[in-house]
């Protein structure tokens, strides 16, 4: 017992001893230089992307109305049925006395396929009555309702992608034009859009869809950071960069954020070392090991 | 009482009896790690939509007001600190000591139940009531197969296993939890409903009502009621497929033409559980407020084991986190340390008697008083713990004292009638006298030593919480001790002496004894001879007691009590920014890894709990317990926080009692203005950790740079669709953006059998984007609008999370330095308080700064014109230190108390002030021994003096006493101590050596249990030691000089 008792004391003694000792390296080990990865600060070219929900529409939709009242006798092309402008899509005998029963055929205003036949044979119309729908499926348009405040970056000729549910790669489209007017219960302009010329007939989405626009607006070169890279004192933004291997504390003036990436209006200049990352908290002046950001691992981001 | 000795038969018959039961009653005793008083601490969750500021100005502050209104007889809400958060609020409410744990979680349902009704709708179903502690314990099973899949798996243990845990009284809410629980996705076509114009809250009402099941009356029979029933429609997975959703214009589409449906692993749950290696099943158990843990780990483990012998062999389990070992071989320990402490006192015994009948005949009282304390124990609704076990210890050595004087006094009778041949009925009458000669003394000294506990009962609920049970311990075991002195001791001696006289065998110390008799003597009377030594050593002591009142006490370390040695260390990760708990469970995989990397080999397995999308836990299980301080070290040097994550590392033991953790520092800010008060926070905690004053900086509520996005719905525009019968309702468009974004859970259904949950969402990643969040479609008449359309969308920092404490909002920064590092802490807290100083000046100071820098006026103009909060330093460690410094005036009135049982006893003020200088030497041994030992200053060091106080003045006792009855026998003051000093000496050592010796092994702290009581030992082992040796010299030498100086006085007033 007594043996353990000493042995203990003797450890403690020892220990006190060394902590003593050691005291005044130990706030020195503290000290260590923080490590931060920077990058250099070049110009690029810098857009926004804006997104809009787009239906694809066929461009032609040619909706046949009866032009009087009578009883369909026939139906000359049945849904599905490739019709041309001109010829005869259903027959209409005239119920009016005046034109003593005579049938009426009515014709395709359009080329393209009867995509809707509302009525059957021995359906009875009436004047105005819709009765078949043609469409033609090789001319489709892309139709976008644009919210008020982008409507002034969006001109007739601005490219745009469309991309639908499910496919990687979009498709290149083109403004047509958009209407000056806001329809002020929905808040947006309608714009419509053609696929571009070169699109094969291939790939030309199934009509009805719904997919997405992404519009590349107000192209500039400027400077962008990673978002985490800005550091707030009270509401202000501040960046650090490095210079003769301390760390400073800059104020900027920051400008939209997407995904992840801020722009900087004001503050940094081409050449700054910012600081991306940290391996801890950097106070401002103090001196920091600099370790470029690796490349590799940016190229996998 | 004395005819009790004729009858031993009946004596030891009753005693026999009355152990059986104290066995009985020590086997019945729960275990626990901590004495089982409870502060009941419930938290009641709610969740909801709406931002922080406006739920706490709508419902916070009525559901605080409902909560610190609760009382029920004795028990009363003592805090209520609401935490309101983006998505949830928390309403974590404290309750007294003593509060039964069980009424306040009734209580805390009533009021979760009476607020429903007054909540938003959303809120309705979220509201949470739990009471699982902090620093509670918990049971971690894991269960695998390589047979078979852990669906198949679950599907066999759940029937089997899971019925049974509802059984266990203590546990709340045990779960087993499969990783791989099927759900069934509804994976939306975000097209097809805008083409539909239709809203996923339409969709999910849908489901619902097809899930419902309705009651149609009943038809009255003559065979009997025939009740009539609409069931359910949907029971499979093409039931729902073919589930039809009316649409707007009066059509009805099925729902499978809307989504895509199918049974998948849920991507997001509400809490994640892992272990490392293979992937399991886990079962996890926490105890309710007040459950005993071990117990329910011993009741969930047979069940587990019971029901896995019914199972197929193949299926398996591991345990992985159990605190029921760790208790047992914790608590196990302490237990050794009072059989250790009892051999040594015996031992002691032993040394001083040397006839190994009469000391069974005193040791025997060591168990026999142990026994039946357990009856009063059992009896007085204690457990066995470190604690009642330590006082259980602490009493082994004390507990002889009483038998030992009265054998003695008993010896004594028979020395002066020695030669003589005694009859039984002499012999009997003898024992009679002797006995009752003593009796008073010993009843009187044992009450002397019990009553310095009576103040503790006026203490504080948490010091009484914790030392209460000691005190209990001690006062039952040393009461019995005087009892059975009294009664067994004399008939074990009348029963056993038949032949009259024991030939008492000299003991084998007698030789060095009566040489360190002779030597003491002779170096007393030296030193009465010797004025100027005797009065410098005097002062040399009050010096002494001077200098470590003021300088060496305060500078002593603090803590409320130690914790057990474990193997497991909790690393509490926080981060900020994340929303779902996916992404947290990523990020912890791999802070898990890089822990794991990091210590190597030092790691058996680790437990990984992710409770929410920004905090979880990473328990590592370490090889070996004695690695601990290095790797705790190790790991804060290697993990410091950086601005995205914070890591806090500590040694998990699964303590029920709810100690307070104060952090090192604490700064309160407080305003009237959220915002700005939550920026300073931020600020403060920036430059805190920017400037490196603190290893661990947080703050509560946690802030991260977190930023929402607002959606504000452009109202005019839904007036002109609502007169279109288009309307929108803000909820519609939440309901559609949480669909999108993380998905909701719409329903629960029975799927052959199987309860499972019915998720619906978007596909993955369909909006990850704040622009394709704002790009999501609505069918509004031919139209498909963007989301933004309806609403505007911007970019903006948080609400910040608001802290409540007692209806007063506060941001607490909270600051750590690394454990152990003892003289940086020192540093630290003196550069914070300059740096809080200088606080109100900062805006000059960053001035300076800004024009050496021309670049950086914003970084001034940020920080000035705010309206300023308010930065108050908090006394982090005000539990602690009014604790202690209630324990001061306990040990105040305990000397009070010994003052005046002694005035009582000798009926002199002097002589009694003489016997109390033992109290300041003990005290001075305390401080000396607590300094060398670098041991704390905690509760159990301040009751080791309480302690110490009844014991050292014992051996003054005997001194005054003695001396003052020479002196009045006639014999010259100086003579009379050198007298008492040859006689007295004997004694003195026995009683202190017994004590002191019992107390080593606690002192020496051996074991997991032992570092708890340590304090406690090295107090009372240095004190008693130390002013036992000073005790023998000054108390003799004080006390002539005031007899002489009476003396000299008496003959001066004669003369006049």
């Amino acid at each position: 017992m007594t043996s353990r008792t000493s042995v203990s004391n003797a450890r403690a003694a020892a220990l006190s001893l060394a902590l003593f000792l050691l005291c005044p390296f130990a706030s020195a080990a503290i000290q260590k230089k923080p490590i931060v990865f920077t990058k250099s600060i070049q110009l690029i070219e810098l857009s926004e992307t804006l997104t809009y929900p787009a239906r694809v529409e066929p461009r032609i939709r040619a909706s046949v109305v009866a032009e009087n009242d009578g009883v369909v006798t026939k139906i000359r092309a049945p849904l599905g049925n490739t019709v041309k402008a001109g010829s005869p899509i259903l027959v209409i005998r005239n119920t009016d006395p005046v034109y003593q029963y005579s049938p009426m055929v009515v014709t395709s205003p359009v080329a393209g396929v009867v995509s809707r036949v509302e009525v059957t044979e021995g359906s009875r119309v009436a004047r105005g009555d819709k009765l078949v729908m043609v469409t033609d499926p090789d001319q489709v348009r892309v139709v976008v309702e644009v919210t008020a405040q982008d409507v002034a970056s969006i001109k007739p000729g601005l490219q745009a992608e469309l991309k639908m549910a499910g496919q990687e790669d979009g498709l290149k489209v083109r403004v047509r034009g958009i209407s000056p007017f806001v329809d002020p219960a929905t808040g947006t302009a309608s714009c419509e859009l053609e696929l571009d010329r070169k699109a094969s007939k291939k790939s030309l989405p199934p009509l009805g869809v719904i997919g997405r626009v992404l519009f590349k607006v107000n192209v500039r070169n400027g400077v962008s950071i990673p978002d985490a890279a800005i550091t707030y004192r009270g509401k202000e933004p501040f960046v650090r960069v490095v210079a003769d291997g301390k760390a400073k504390l800059v104020p900027v003036k920051i400008g939209r954020k997407e995904a992840g990436q801020v722009e900087v209006l004001k503050g940094l200049k081409a050449g700054d070392e910012l600081v991306e990352r940290s391996s801890g908290f950097v106070a401002d002046g103090e001196a920091v090991e600099v370790q470029q950001s690796n490349k590799k691992e940016k190229d996998a981001v | 009482m004395s005819n009790l000795y004729r009858s031993p038969l009946r004596v030891y018959l009753a005693l026999v009896v009355l152990s059986l039961i104290g066995i009985v009653s020590a086997v019945q005793l729960p275990i626990s790690l901590f004495p089982n008083s409870s502060k009941p601490k419930i938290s009641l969750c709610v969740g909801t939509n709406l931002a922080p500021e406006t739920f706490l100005r709508n419902y916070g502050e009525t559901i605080e007001n409902q909560l610190k209104a609760i009382r029920r007889g004795p028990m009363a809400v003592e805090k209520v600190s609401a935490r309101y958060r983006p998505k949830r609020s928390c309403f974590e409410t404290e309750f007294n000591w003593g509060g039964d744990p069980d009424e306040a979680l009734r209580e805390m349902r009533n009021v979760a139940a009476n607020i429903r009704g007054f909540l938003p709708e959303e809120s309705r179903d979220q509201i949470n009531v739990y009471g699982r502690g902090n620093s509670g314990g918990f049971l971690a099973l894991s269960f695998y197969s390589e047979q078979r899949s852990l669906t198949e798996l679950f599907a066999i243990l759940e029937p089997v296993i899971v019925p049974k845990l509802s059984s266990v009284h203590d546990a709340q809410d045990p779960q087993l939890y499969n990783p791989q629980k099927n759900q069934v996705l509804v994976e939306l076509r975000p097209e097809a409903l805008a083409s539909f114009e239709l809203l996923p809250a339409q969709i999910a009402r849908a489901i619902e009502q097809a899930l419902e099941s309705y009651g149609g009356g009943s038809l009255t029979q003559a065979s009997g009621n025939l009740v009539l029933d609409f069931p359910r429609s949907v029971h499979s997975l093409d039931d729902l497929k073919q589930l039809q959703i009316p649409t707007g214009s009066g059509r009805s589409v099925s729902l499978g033409d809307l989504a895509h449906i199918d049974l998948s692993v849920p991507l997001d749950s509400t809490q994640v559980f892992k272990t490392s290696g293979t992937s399991s099943l886990i079962l996890v158990a926490s105890p309710k407020p007040g459950g005993n843990v071990k117990s329910m780990a011993e009741e969930i483990k047979a069940i587990v084991e019971t029901s896995l012998k019914t199972l197929p062999k193949d299926i398996q389990y591991r345990i992985i986190v159990d605190p029921s070992e760790f208790i047992r071989s914790a608590v196990g320990n302490v237990g050794k340390e009072v059989a250790i402490a009892a051999g040594l006192a015996v031992f002691v015994l032993f040394l001083f008697v040397g006839n190994i009948k009469n000391v069974a005949t005193a040791a025997i009282e060591i168990p026999l008083s142990l026994v039946l304390a357990f009856i009063l124990m059992r009896m007085s609704n204690m457990n066995l713990n470190l604690i009642s076990l330590g006082g259980l210890a602490l009493s082994a050595g004390m507990n002889v004292d009483a038998s030992v004087v009265v054998m003695e006094n008993i010896f004594r009778h028979f020395e002066e009638r020695r030669g003589e041949s005694l009859s039984y009925e002499e012999r009997f009458q003898l024992i009679a006298k002797a006995v009752k000669e003593v009796q008073f003394s010993v009843i009187a000294s044992t009450i002397a030593s019990l009553v310095v506990f009576l103040p503790l009962a006026f203490t504080s609920d948490l010091t009484y919480a914790i030392l209460g049970d000691l005190a209990k311990a001690v006062v039952f075991s040393h009461g019995f001790s005087a009892i059975v002195a009294l009664i067994l001791v004399p008939t074990i001696r009348l029963h056993l002496m038949k032949d009259g006289m024991a030939h008492e065998k000299p003991s084998i110390l007698e030789g060095p004894l009566q040489k360190l008799e002779t030597a003491y003597a002779n170096a007393l009377g030296r030193y009465l001879t010797m004025p100027v030594v005797r009065r410098s050593v005097a002062a040399a002591i009050v010096a002494l007691l001077i200098v470590l009142v003021t300088i060496v006490a305060p500078r002593l370390p603090r803590e409320i009590i130690g914790k057990p040695d474990t193997d497991w260390i909790d690393v509490n990760l926080n981060t900020s920014g994340n929303t779902m708990i996916r992404q947290m469970e990523a990020q912890t995989d791999l802070v898990e890894q890089d822990l794991v990397q990091a210590l190597g080999d030092r790691v058996l397995y680790t437990f990984t709990e992710v409770y929410r999308a920004d905090s979880a836990t990473v328990m590592l299980r370490l090889r070996n317990k004695k690695e601990m301080e290095k790797t705790l070290a190790e790991l804060s040097e290697k993990f410091s926080n950086t601005p995205d994550i914070t890591y806090e590392f500590e040694p998990w033991n699964p303590a029920e009692l709810p100690l307070p953790e104060p952090p090192d520092y604490l700064v309160s800010v407080r305003g009237t203005n959220l915002e700005s008060m939550a920026e300073t926070t931020r600020d403060l905690v920036t430059q805190f950790q920017e400037q490196k004053i603190f290893a661990r900086v947080s703050s509560d509520p946690f802030l991260g740079k977190e930023e929402s996005l607002r959606l504000r719905p452009r109202m005019d525009q839904w007036m002109l669709l609502s007169a279109e019968n288009r309307g929108f309702s803000v909820s519609g468009l939440a309901d559609l953006t949480r669909t999108a974004t993380a998905g909701q859970r719409v329903a629960e259904f029975d799927l052959k059998g199987e309860k499972m949950g019915i998720f619906m969402r978007f596909p993955e990643n369909y909006a990850s984007t704040p622009e394709e969040l704002g790009a999501l479609p609505i069918g509004v008449g031919s139209r498909i609008l963007p989301l933004k359309a309806l609403a505007s969308i911007s970019l903006e920092p948080s609400s910040p999370p608001i802290l409540r404490e007692n209806g007063r909002e506060a941001f607490l920064v909270k600051a750590n330095a690394n454990p152990g590092d003892k003289a940086g802490l020192k540093e630290s807290i003196a550069k914070a308080n300059e740096f809080i100083k200088n606080w109100s000046k900062r805006p000059a100071n960053l001035q300076a700064e800004a024009s050496a820098q021309p670049s950086s006026n914003a970084l001034a103009a940020a920080t000035t014109a705010k309206a300023a909060p308010i930065l108050q330093i908090e006394d982090s460690q005000m539990e602690l230190n009014s604790a202690l410094r209630q324990l001061v005036i306990a040990v105040s009135l305990s000397v009070a108390l010994i003052f005046l049982t002694m005035v009582f006893q000798f009926g002199s003020i002097m002589n009694s002030l003489l016997v109390l200088v033992a109290v300041p030497l003990g005290f001075i041994g305390v401080l000396i021994s607590l300094f060398v030992f670098q041991s704390t200053l905690s509760l159990n060091s301040m009751l080791g003096v309480i302690l110490l106080n009844g014991l050292a003045v014992a051996n003054s006792i005997i001194l005054v006493d003695f001396l003052q009855r020479k002196v009045k026998e006639g014999m010259a003051p100086h003579l009379a101590a050198v007298e008492v000093a040859r006689v007295r000496l004997r004694p003195i050592l026995m009683t202190s050596l017994t004590t002191g010796l019992g107390m080593l092994p606690i002192a020496l702290g051996f074991g997991e249990g032992g570092k708890i009581l340590q304090p406690l030992g090295i107090a009372v082992a240095g004190g008693l030691g130390f002013s036992m040796v000073t005790t023998l010299f000054l108390v003799p030498s004080l006390q002539v000089s005031w007899l002489e100086w009476r003396a000299k006085r008496g003959v001066e007033v004669h003369h006049a």
